[in-house]
């Protein structure tokens, strides 16, 4: 433990013993303000049933369907519309107005159209949260390539299909990594309103259960894990950047 | 190799304005010959380059490289850029074969050729650096044999030490005449630098300003190595000086 871990843990710690105080005082009722011990105890509780990893299972299984599908489609055509105008020109107006609608508006028609999935339904609301960052960092990526490259590789013998592949994909990775980053965390983001839609499993889900049952205490257990595990995912890839972008060598 | 620039224009539309970069610039370049091309900025001398290269088109006029009429880039033309053009996700060695790959050659045999250009620059143990790691003067050797590599007959170059500090500049002009009399090149080099016009070439091609067009050529008959202060060497100098001098003082006018 050196100076710099002290620093990371000042402002959480300050924040628990804030909650701590607020609790013991009894200035709310739990429903306002669900007191520290409460949520411990039904944290221990919850993990100790394994409840809250079968939750956990179900919001990963969605989130990473959501997200795959958003990445198998997004870099390509991010991609692709970064390369060739004529292609920007087509899909552009149309994917910059439907990025505008959030996720959670796409509830009502995800429960018609995926009704009798458990991951279908939610995995597309994760799709439609995760798919525009990583296509719009993907075409920023792309167009960001600097012409030196694109015109040296021609005049050392690439055609046009392996300057994509060998020039433009690994020159742009940076931004598409970020994109996929950006992405997941908005897939993550999305859980809540991806599970409300009558699942038996999932984080979001047990949210917005226990919070028709006012169990606000069980509330607080869902969203802090949904933030622990996002804060997890980013560390993650950020690992993943850093190994993989290790030639950019800072 | 016989390279024959005829007739050639390149005009550019900007913003409505026409400007004429090349204004039926012809010349002939031989095999095996060491070109360099001065002139002031803005005359073109990119422009043409770029022509040859097959990365920009003639508004008129056409390049012929043994006869045939260059249209596209190609690997029998090589080209070193002025600035940093190394692949920064690739490490050296990959660099220095990505012609072979495109090209399709199998990864032990691309290796085998580029590990004998590394080891003609000395720099073996470089291999698998990435650019980054390396200094400019390395970058710009490693970017002449990845030119070099695919054995084009002619190699052009864009003031490819412009960017050197003049002692780097000195070592990497003495390195290129190395490679050159080893892998029997013809080189048509960019510079704006009369002093290593003349240290490198055997022909110096003056290009008047804007629009660029040929306006004397001087051969260099001395034997290599060169003595940059040789009496020789200061009177060329001193011609071609004069030569560029007297388009400054058009341009003044």
């Amino acid at each position: 433990m050196n100076a710099r871990w002290a620093y990371y843990l000042i402002l959480p710690s300050i924040f628990l013993v804030l909650w701590y105080a607020v609790s013991e005082a009894e200035i709310y009722p739990s429903y306002i303000i669900p007191p520290l011990g409460m949520v411990v105890r039904s944290f221990v509780e919850l993990i100790s049933t394994g409840t809250l990893f079968q939750h956990i299972f179900w919001s990963v299984v969605r989130v990473i369907a959501g997200f795959a599908l958003a990445s198998l489609i997004g870099i390509p055509l991010g991609i692709g519309m970064g390369w060739s105008n004529s292609l920007m020109r087509l899909v552009e107006p149309l994917t910059n107005i439907i990025r505008q609608i959030p996720p959670i508006a796409w509830v009502p028609f995800a429960m018609i159209w995926f009704k009798a999935g458990v991951v279908e339904s939610s995995a597309f609301i994760v799709f439609i949260g995760a798919f525009f960052p990583i296509l719009l960092n993907t075409i920023t990526g792309v167009k960001g390539v600097p012409i030196l490259f694109i015109e040296s590789a021609y005049t050392l013998g690439a055609s046009s299909r392996q300057i994509l592949t060998k020039v433009v994909l690994p020159a742009s990775m940076p931004n598409i990594l970020s994109g996929l980053r950006i992405g997941i965390g908005i897939g993550w983001m999305s859980l809540v309103a991806a599970e409300m839609m009558g699942q038996d499993y999932g984080l979001g889900s047990f949210i917005i259960v226990s919070s028709t049952v006012l169990r606000m205490d069980r509330v607080v257990v869902g969203m802090i894990t949904i933030g622990l595990l996002g804060f997890l995912m980013d560390r993650l890839f950020k690992e993943i950047e850093s190994s993989l972008l290790s030639w950019r060598g800072h | 190799m016989t390279l024959i620039i005829k007739n050639v224009s390149r005009t550019f539309a900007a913003k409505g304005i026409m400007i004429q970069a090349l204004d039926n610039v012809n010349l002939e370049v031989k095999d095996e010959e060491f070109i360099c091309i001065l002139g002031p900025s803005g005359c073109g001398k990119t422009t043409l380059l770029r022509v040859i290269a097959g990365l920009d088109k003639p508004t008129s006029g056409e390049i012929l490289l043994d006869g045939a009429r260059i249209e596209n880039p190609g690997q029998e033309r090589g080209m070193v850029f002025q600035d940093y053009s190394l692949f920064p996700w690739r490490t050296v060695i990959d660099n220095i074969a990505f012609g072979l790959e495109v090209m399709g050659v199998d990864r032990e045999k691309r290796y085998e050729r580029a590990r004998e250009y590394l080891k003609l620059l000395d720099l073996e143990k470089f291999e698998n650096s990435y650019p980054y790691e390396l200094s400019g003067g390395m970058r710009q050797r490693i970017a002449i044999v990845r030119a070099i590599i695919n054995n084009p007959k002619l190699l052009l170059m864009d003031e490819p030490f412009g960017a050197l500090d003049a002692q780097t500049r000195n070592v990497m002009q003495a390195e290129l005449l190395r490679i050159w009399e080893k892998k029997h090149k013809t080189i048509l080099f960019i510079t704006h630098s009369v002093d290593e016009a003349v240290y490198l070439a055997d022909r110096i091609v003056v290009m008047s300003g804007r629009p660029g067009t040929v306006k004397e050529i001087f051969n260099v008959v001395l034997p290599r190595p060169r003595i940059r202060t040789s009496q020789e060497a200061n009177r060329i100098r001193d011609m071609i000086l004069r030569s560029l001098g007297s388009q400054i003082g058009d341009a003044a006018r």
